[in-house]
């Protein structure tokens, strides 16, 4: 099934809040849960600045290309107050998304685009495309006078509840939200699903050595035992109530507890609080207002409350009540709407109108000490069938029956929308828009037919020019070399000057640069004009280019309109770098290219810091998969483990040779293939390592159980050695780099990967088994537990196993390829920016 | 029933509720008449019906679900029997439900004739499966395929075609680089020899000029001594100081003319030679590796080429020149995919328009 999710709830707003968290995690899971769909994320050229991040939550899920981003004309948010302008968008979106043609389409979000430009129709136009839509609550619907009275909001939300009344599916959040859906949205006829909401992880692994807190909370000025309360500070909140109920308490309680609410407020909203405590006869200091607090400072605040209440009057999700249960807090709340739901039994209810019911709730638990144990208790038990997987298992679920009932007995939407006065192209005619707008819309359909690849963007040949090494030892040479290899048209290499001209019967390869400061790029700069390229693309290092004369040469070609980008393969400047040798230099000439290619979120963020944000791209580095012939394993083969990357220290070779004596006297007859090369360092530090670890092999008598490969190895071997194992394991002691280029080699190989606890692999953390430490008892330890749990096919390696082959798939270079090719082919051809 | 309910989607909450047999139901209906019972429990049905102890109430109809929920499986083999035990007959079946008239109340079995038939005078629907306008439809639905499939062939054949022009035109544009390389590789040949020879004729010349010049300067040394001498021998008192400036003059002439040869003539000729070359050499780089190639046998002077092209950087051609050369080529680029761009929106702006 090929699913579209919308997820511009994450660009807007609301990405701040519950919905686009929830939009956020719920895609995610649907995604991991999910091998055998294709989705695509749907996101607003509008908002530029949030796609890099939304991106990057997906590096580890989807190849780059399954990103659609759309165009819409500026000015259409609904409080903008032009009503043909917004209809315009939604057409044009609805347009963009009939051409993508997914199987179903989920809109996190519909109630959207008040004050953003943000746009979120369903079926305006006969796409045939069935649409499910996430159903949070209806509140403004219910409480009209208090959430509606403006005017302006008012028609935008009955605007909006239409929307959802025309999807075919909704996605409701909880049960409640279901029921309220069906009572009161009378124009809907399709499904209304419960799928609840999950947790964060990292309310589940509170005991993780990360969380411990280590400043304390007493900054927040909480001296003793505390009651806590997180929400935002709308009325329906009831922070009033809850310090009512506080100062109702029997003295001894009252005064041994202090109060604490967590949540983004502001000084008034503090003030009347506090003078409502004072006035309730409280104690200056009887209340404590955290302010907002960190994911990790929150853990810790609902691990070492005594009692968490919630006392909200109208919830669609209590998803707080449940991230208190998981962290092990004791929760009683609200027995309205949605709430009870989510507690985890009836006797932690009470009624919210009555300060006087609360009270004595939380002073029936604080007086019993076994009753609020057994509250914990039962809470943290409950909490656990709230993942975002079961959520996403459940949505999936009802998309898949959603798409096969979908009623197609005439398949003739094609030909409607190709020709009837219903299609986009016929909407628009009807809309009156002025000259200047109708301009602006096609600007918009035009790119956007770019970006989902219409036959027109193919009916020219492009010549591209790619600057880069070429055929030598150096990585950025085989990365170009693998990315063109997938290129459908393939670019002219503009090569360095190299020892030998490489004849090449797939490409051609013209020298005609020097790598170093010393060449003024004049011969390249002759040589791209005379080539009549129509897109130039850079791989960029320090030390390939004299960055003034780059510079050049990146101003005259956006000067003359050919279509540039740069692949920048570092972004920190080196240390002790010339003022002219610092990406500074570069900068101004970086702002005016089409686009400016990085490896990894940390890119962007360093070129954000120097103000390069708008044409900087999210580009994975790929690996190359290949159909590795696993020879079939015969159940009395030793197992081998292999270990792979260059021989250096700090990557806990000699830790993980030492545990192999262990592991043996275990009884474990495993054998390990080190396929570490020789890193040839003048100082003949890796050398000097591999004479040690050799000598310590023989030492513990592992010579027919270990085997060194030193020398350096052509990718393809690597990968064919790593492949034949049964696990890779990389045992790093302690590293200053930020991410592990060997681990990829590992992910790549297919075969499980095992690394140590260390931050260097978070960007892979869900895709890896994890060792429990890094001495060599605890590798082997690790080891032999993770090759038992994979040989027992257990629930949680198979987890491991699907976020590993999510992880190559996201990675495959012949995706990263084929996504390039189109984005420089828009880039030449469709999209302008300007 | 749960589990499947569950797998459409649907959240199952296990609710507990009280079961009463069915005859203490209708025991409590004692003294009143009861026409139509109704048993719809999702498959319980033959716990129900067994659950009915003879009783005094007596349904005058009773209705049965007696499919497999959401199927058109029939389900009544488990409870017809007792129910037809009890002195109920069997009336009437709907598709979904079996009807029994109570044997008190036969009368009530002639009101259940067939089923809806052609004698109701209904009418159909258009998009009905029986409606004239289905067949249309069907027969437009094939002929939309037959054109997609006939398409898609067209498609495949425009597109092999397209593969083997751009191949046609990858062997043309390899053919075309070839040749272009062999013709510059002669050009750069004959650019060499003939600055070579040129350079022979420009030291000849200069060498003739030089003697020339010197011949000259002979003569003219020669005469003028001659005139000194005369003066001497007729002012013989007057001689000293003249001769001495004659002598003085004559350094000069030498000097001079030293610098003539040197200078004047040969280096500016070689000087602008290697400029030219140099020229070339960086316009067409490929050139240099020959260039460098044939010079092997003279280090001496490929070293002094190269120290004389490091000392004079390539200025190329002025900036502007240089920069509106470039724009004419990158225009034309630009121009033919902008041309594209524009004709699909013109294209959509008058399928908004028209």
């Amino acid at each position: 099934m090929r699913v579209a999710i919308d997820l511009q709830c994450c660009q807007s707003g609301s990405r701040l809040g519950g919905i686009g968290r929830y939009s956020l995690e719920l895609a995610k899971a649907m995604i991991a849960s999910s091998p055998d769909d294709e989705f695509l994320i749907l996101l607003n050229n509008r908002y530029k600045d949030s796609i890099v991040s939304i991106r990057s939550e997906f590096s580890n899920l989807l190849p780059p290309s399954n990103f659609c981003v759309f165009d819409v004309p500026a000015g259409c948010s609904f409080s903008q107050g032009v009503p043909e302008r917004l209809s315009t968008a939604e057409i044009i979106r609805e347009e963009f998304v009939r051409q993508l043609n997914p199987d179903v389409l989920h809109i996190g979000s519909v109630i959207e685009g008040l004050d953003e430009e943000v746009v979120t129709s369903v079926k305006l136009i006969p796409t045939g495309i069935p649409t499910a839509s996430t159903l949070y609550d209806l509140i403004p619907l219910v409480n009209q006078e208090r959430y509606l009275s403006h005017e302006v909001a008012r028609e935008h939300y009955m605007q909006r509840i239409s929307y959802l009344e025309r999807s075919d599916l909704l996605l409701a959040i909880s049960q409640y939200s279901a029921d309220e859906g069906r009572r009161l949205l009378k124009n809907f006829s399709g499904d209304i699903v419960n799928i609840s909401g999950g947790i964060d992880n990292k309310f589940i692994y509170r005991n993780h050595s990360k969380y411990i807190f280590k400043d304390g909370i007493n900054k927040f000025g909480i001296k003793s035992p505390y009651i806590l309360y997180t929400a935002s500070f709308d009325t329906r909140k009831n922070q009033d109530g809850l310090i009512k109920a506080f100062s109702m308490l029997p003295d001894n309680l009252r005064n041994s507890y202090q109060l604490v609410f967590v949540g983004n407020g502001w000084p008034e909203i503090y003030q009347k609080l506090q003078s409502a405590a004072i006035k309730a006869g409280l104690a200056a200091d009887a209340i404590v207002f955290t302010g907002r607090v960190d994911d990790e400072e929150l853990v810790e605040l609902y691990r070492r409350c005594h009692l968490f209440v919630f006392p909200s009057f109208w919830e669609g999700l209590g998803l707080p009540l449940i991230e208190a249960m998981a962290c092990g807090a004791p929760v009683i709340g609200s027995n309205t709407t949605s709430l009870p739901e989510f507690l985890p039994h009836p006797s932690a209810g009470f009624d919210p109108k009555s300060p006087e019911a609360i009270a004595e709730k939380m002073a029936e638990f604080l007086q019993d000490r076994d009753k609020l144990q057994w509250l914990r208790e039962i809470g943290q038990q409950y909490a656990t069938q709230f993942t975002w997987r079961a959520s996403a298992e459940k949505a999936m679920r009802a998309l898949r029956v959603l798409y096969k009932s979908r009623v197609t007995p005439f398949p003739l939407h094609d030909a409607v929308s190709t020709t009837g006065e219903a299609n986009a192209f016929g909407k628009l005619k009807k809309i009156n828009l002025s000259e200047d707008d109708l301009g602006e819309a096609v600007k918009c359909i035009v790119n956007n037919e770019a970006e989902s690849d219409q036959d027109w963007l193919h009916a020219d040949d492009m010549k591209i020019g790619w600057i880069s090494s070429w055929k030598t030892r150096c990585g950025i040479a085989s990365y170009s070399e693998n990315l063109i290899e997938f290129f459908g048209k393939k670019p002219i290499i503009l090569a360095p000057y190299a020892v030998d001209r490489f004849p090449s019967p797939e490409v051609d390869v013209i020298p005609c640069w020097h790598q170093g400061k010393d060449d003024d790029l004049s011969n390249l700069r002759l040589l791209v004009s005379d080539l009549d390229l129509d897109h130039i693309i850079i791989q960029f290092n320090y030390g390939f280019f004299d960055f003034e004369s780059l510079s050049k040469l990146l101003d005259e070609q956006v000067r003359c309109g050919v279509s540039v980008s740069l692949v920048l393969h570092s972004t920190t400047d080196p240390t002790n770098a010339a003022p002219n040798d610092q990406l500074q230099t570069l900068l101004p000439s970086l702002a005016k290219v089409d686009a400016v290619f990085v490896h990894s979120l940390s890119d962007c963020l360093r070129l954000s810091d120097r103000g390069l944000s708008s044409n900087v791209h999210l580009l994975p580095q790929g690996v190359r998969l290949r159909d590795v012939k696993r020879p079939k394993r015969s159940s009395n083969r030793r197992r081998s483990i292999a270990s792979y990357g260059f021989f250096l220290p700090g990557k806990g070779l000699p830790e993980l040779i030492e545990s192999m004596s262990f592991m043996l006297r275990d009884g474990r007859d495993f054998e390990l293939l080190m396929v570490n090369a020789n890193y040839g360092d003048i100082g003949g530090v890796s050398s000097g390592l591999i004479s040690q670890c050799k000598e310590m092999i023989c030492s513990l008598n592992l010579e027919d159980r270990v085997k060194v490969i030193d020398e350096y190895l052509e990718d393809e071997e690597s990968l064919y050695h790593l492949s034949n194992s049964d696990i890779v394991v990389f045992p790093y002691q302690n590293t200053k780099e930020s991410s592990s280029a060997a681990v990829r080699m590992g992910l790549a190989s297919g075969v499980p990967v095992a690394v140590t606890p260390l931050p260097i692999f978070d960007d892979v953390k869900d895709a890896v088994h994890h060792l429990p430490g890094r001495t060599p008892e605890e590798i082997a330890v690790g080891v032999s537990t993770i090759l038992d749990a994979i040989e027992r096919e257990e629930n949680e390696t198979r987890m491991v196993a699907e976020a590993a082959e999510r992880w190559r798939r996201s990675h495959d270079v012949s995706q990263i390829s084929r996504h390039l090719e189109h984005r420089i082919r828009v880039m030449t051809f469709g999209r302008s920016d300007q | 029933m749960a589990r499947q309910h569950e797998e459409r989607g649907y959240t199952v909450r296990p609710i507990l509720v009280p079961c009463r047999p069915l005859s203490t139901i209708l025991d409590t209906y004692k003294g009143r008449e009861i026409h139509w019972l109704k048993i719809d429990v999702e498959g319980m049905e033959e716990n129900v019906i067994n659950s009915w102890e003879p009783s005094k109430v007596r349904p005058w109809i009773v209705v049965v679900e007696s499919t497999k929920p959401t199927t058109a499986d029939p389900s009544h083999a488990g409870w017809e029997s007792k129910l037809l035990s009890m002195g109920y007959d069997f009336a009437y079946f709907d598709g979904l439900n079996r009807f029994f008239i109570s044997k008190d109340n036969v009368d009530i079995k002639s009101v259940f004739g067939p089923g809806p038939n052609i004698f109701d005078n209904f009418l159909i629907a258009n998009d009905a499966y029986f409606s004239p306008r289905f067949s249309t439809l069907k027969i437009a639905e094939e002929e939309l395929s037959n054109e997609r499939n006939l398409r898609a062939v067209l498609e495949q054949d425009l597109a092999d075609e397209r593969r083997a022009k751009g191949a046609a035109e990858q062997d043309l544009i390899a053919e075309r680089r070839a040749k272009g390389a062999a013709e510059q590789e002669l050009a750069a040949e004959r650019r060499a020899k003939g600055t070579a020879v040129q350079k022979l004729f420009s030291v000849l010349d200069a060498k003739q000029v030089a003697e020339q010049s010197a011949h000259e300067w002979k003569e003219n040394a020669e005469r003028l001594s001659e005139e000194l001498h005369s003066v001497y021998r007729s002012r013989s008192w007057r001689l000293t100081k003249p001769y001495r400036f004659a002598g003085r003059s004559l350094g000069r002439i030498r000097s001079l003319l030293r610098d003539t040869i040197k200078t004047r003539s040969v280096r500016p000729a070689m000087r602008a030679c290697a400029m030219l070359g140099l020229t070339v050499v960086r316009r067409y780089p490929s050139i240099k590796m020959i260039l460098l190639k044939s010079m092997q046998p003279f280090p001496n002077f490929s070293g002094r080429l190269g120290l004389f092209a490091a000392r004079n950087p390539p200025t190329g051609l002025s900036p502007q020149i240089e920069g509106t050369h470039g724009q004419l080529k990158w225009a034309n680029a630009s121009r033919r995919l902008k041309k594209r761009r524009d004709s699909r929106v013109a294209d959509v702006l008058s399928q908004i328009r028209e």
